[in-house]
């Protein structure tokens, strides 16, 4: 029997139990729905994470201050950016990054906002491409005097000064203290779909509201990728002699932070791959149980089509067609609503698409091995009737 | 055609051993038309699935057209049973999902014969046995006799030499009885081996030669000197109905 029949017979042998069917099917819809959205959205955030470091640049890596082994804590100045940038010839510049750990008030007489607040030198934007709606960052001679100018986010603007208002030039407090908006910045892509809602000042201004001298990280960019390495254990080198504590500086290059963060999203991946996994093992046993009654309701079938000359394997290959198609027809719907939600979850939180090939070859592969899988014991059952009992089965 | 050889079947339904067939030996020639008779559990129906290729004798021979089928691999003899021989039941066996050209299509859809020319072969058996006007009907729209007719219809289409009948006037009434022994004979006129199993001496009286089986064992076989036609009975049949009313 040629297979095109048998996929003809198998179709309609679903198409006539058609509720059964699709119940039966709901478990491989249902499994197979939920590995494509798991799959999609892991490679989008992947894919979004990537696409930010490397808009970070290749060539960039970042200093921390952590505790050593002695308890002893490395510290990290204005002073040390600058005597890394200019003793290090391969390094480009050295950025500062200070920021409060607290989340910093923001208020117009109209509104009162929280936000990151970030102080940074002019550097800044050439590690962290932002593009600007009105205005333009802060200059080296405004961070050089500390002049309280800050650099809000369009949202920030639109709730301090009301949708569609002019921002630069105007007055904001930041933590009481008055500040100049001299920028407001693009929305950027939004990680996860949080809102990023950073500020960013002068960090001799921001250094000045406190009492802290230190900065708690810098970003060095080299001039060319291969003296990543070398500039990193020089840069933990010379701080550690500055500040004469061994072991008290961490570099991290992009390309590891990318690396340390595709590791945990693979792990996460797994972990709910895996249980999307088991709903399509559970669609997988509904699959069995459902051709195991198709099989005891068609005994007097199989007993009449082997008296008229079918071979036990044109049997067992009629029921393996039959549950492979239920499996496949289940799969791929489950494959169209995965893609739809995936592309319609990363759409809401602002992820890129991606629908890789792959993974639609292997929803479709994977749920019609199952259907085999679990179709061979029933399968198997039909073909090994004794036909003598199966025509007289009532 | 059929050479048997002390055949013997035994099964053993796990309590006692129940001996279906004792030392049955009998030979069946090209174009005879054999009636099996005998009470229930006197072995017919071991012999005809026997006969069939359903079931595998515990011991003795069975040839087929000169080939020992105890020789033969399942494939084999399910190749036979697709292109040598033909089955009729009393219940009919129709596939309730298929119309009845379907039905009478599957022993080609097993021997690999394109859809195009199933329907013709379909169509020319069906044409034969009165009901091309029924090819798309399925079965539970057909009455007992038109079923009984398609199922003919289907153990003929692949053109066996053997037509093994189990009953096959079981379920009918008068009337439907003498139409499908009608078919019956017209086959064996065109030169078809038959071999029907019954309960009727009526129906037996119609074929060629009687067997009668007791207890397993073949205790006579006898010549029907002068066989009835069908026709003729089912014309008497409708004229003694129309006396009645």
């Amino acid at each position: 029997m040629r297979f095109g029949e048998m996929l003809a017979l198998a179709v309609e042998g679903i198409w006539v139990n058609k509720l059964r069917s699709a119940l039966t099917m709901l478990g491989m819809i249902i499994g197979v729905m939920f590995v494509i959205i798991i799959v999609t959205l892991g490679q989008s955030l992947n894919e979004q994470v990537a696409e930010e470091v490397e808009g970070m640049g290749a060539n960039a890596f970042t200093l921390l201050a952590v505790t050593n082994e002695d308890g002893q804590r490395g510290r990290l100045t204005l002073e040390d950016c600058q005597f890394l940038e200019t003793t290090i010839d391969s390094i480009e510049f050295v950025v500062p990054i200070a920021y409060a750990n607290y989340t910093a008030a923001v208020e117009t007489s109209r509104a009162k906002k929280g936000t990151t607040l970030i102080g940074t030198s002019p550097d800044y934007i050439k590690v962290d491409q932002m593009g600007f709606n009105q205005g333009r960052f802060f200059s080296e001679a405004e961070n050089q005097v500390g002049r309280r100018v800050a650099v809000i986010s369009q949202q920030m603007a639109d709730d301090l000064f009301g949708p569609g208002s002019e921002a630069v030039g105007r007055t904001v407090r930041i933590n009481r203290l008055p500040f100049q908006v001299c920028g407001v910045t693009k929305p950027q892509a939004a990680l996860l779909g949080i809102e990023q809602s950073t500020t960013f000042i002068p960090v001799k201004t921001m250094l000045a509201m406190s009492d802290d001298k230190d900065i708690q990280q810098a970003l060095a960019r080299v001039k060319t990728g291969d003296q990543l390495q070398a500039a990193t254990v020089q840069s933990v080198r010379i701080l550690e002699m500055r500040h004469a504590v061994k072991g008290g500086f961490m570099t991290q290059t992009n390309e590891e932070a990318l690396e340390q963060f595709s590791t945990i999203l693979a792990v996460i991946t797994s972990v709910f791959g895996a249980l999307a996994g088991i709903a399509l093992l559970v669609g997988g046993i509904g699959i069995m149980n459902i051709m195991l009654v198709s099989v005891t309701e068609r005994t007097r079938e199989i007993g009449v089509r082997v008296a008229l000359g079918a071979r036990r394997r044109d049997i067992l290959t009629q029921f393996l067609v039959e549950s492979a198609t239920l499996a496949a027809i289940g799969g791929s719907l489950g494959m169209l609503l995965g893609i739809g939600f995936g592309a319609l979850i990363s759409v809401i939180l602002e992820m890129p698409v991606v629908i890789s090939l792959g993974t639609i070859l292997f929803a479709f592969g994977f749920s019609s091995a199952i259907g085999i899988i679990f179709g061979l014991y029933p399968a198997n059952r039909a073909a090994r009737l004794n036909p003598i009992d199966a025509l007289r089965y009532e | 055609m059929i050479t048997i050889d002390s055949l013997s079947k035994t099964y053993n339904t796990g309590i006692l051993m129940v001996e279906a067939l004792k030392d049955v030996t009998m030979s069946v020639e090209d174009g005879d038309f054999l009636a099996v008779m005998g009470p229930s559990g006197s072995g017919k129906s071991t012999l005809m699935n026997i006969l069939g290729l359903l079931d595998q004798p515990t011991g003795g021979s069975y040839r087929l057209d000169g080939v020992d089928t105890g020789s033969l691999d399942e494939d084999q003899q399910a190749a036979l049973r697709n292109g040598k021989i033909g089955f009729v039941f009393q219940n009919f066996n129709l596939l309730p999902r298929l119309n009845t050209q379907r039905n009478v299509e599957l022993p080609l859809v097993y021997a690999g014969v394109s859809r195009g020319e199933r329907q013709t072969r379909a169509a020319a058996v069906l044409q034969s046995v009165g009901l091309l006007s029924h090819a798309r009907h399925l079965p539970n729209e057909l009455s007992g006799g038109q079923k009984q007719r398609v199922a003919i219809a289907r153990a003929m289409i692949n053109r066996p030499s053997l037509l093994l009948a189990d009953e096959p006037t079981g379920n009918l009434d008068s009337a439907s009885s003498y139409e499908i022994m009608a078919l019956f004979q017209d086959l064996h006129r065109q030169g078809s081996t038959i071999i029907l199993v019954t309960h009727e001496p009526e129906i037996a009286q119609l074929a060629r030669q009687i067997i009668y089986f007791r207890d397993g064992r073949l205790v006579s076989s006898e010549k029907v000197e002068h066989p009835l036609d069908a026709r003729d009975l089912l014309e008497e049949w409708r004229q003694e109905q129309g006396e009645l009313i």
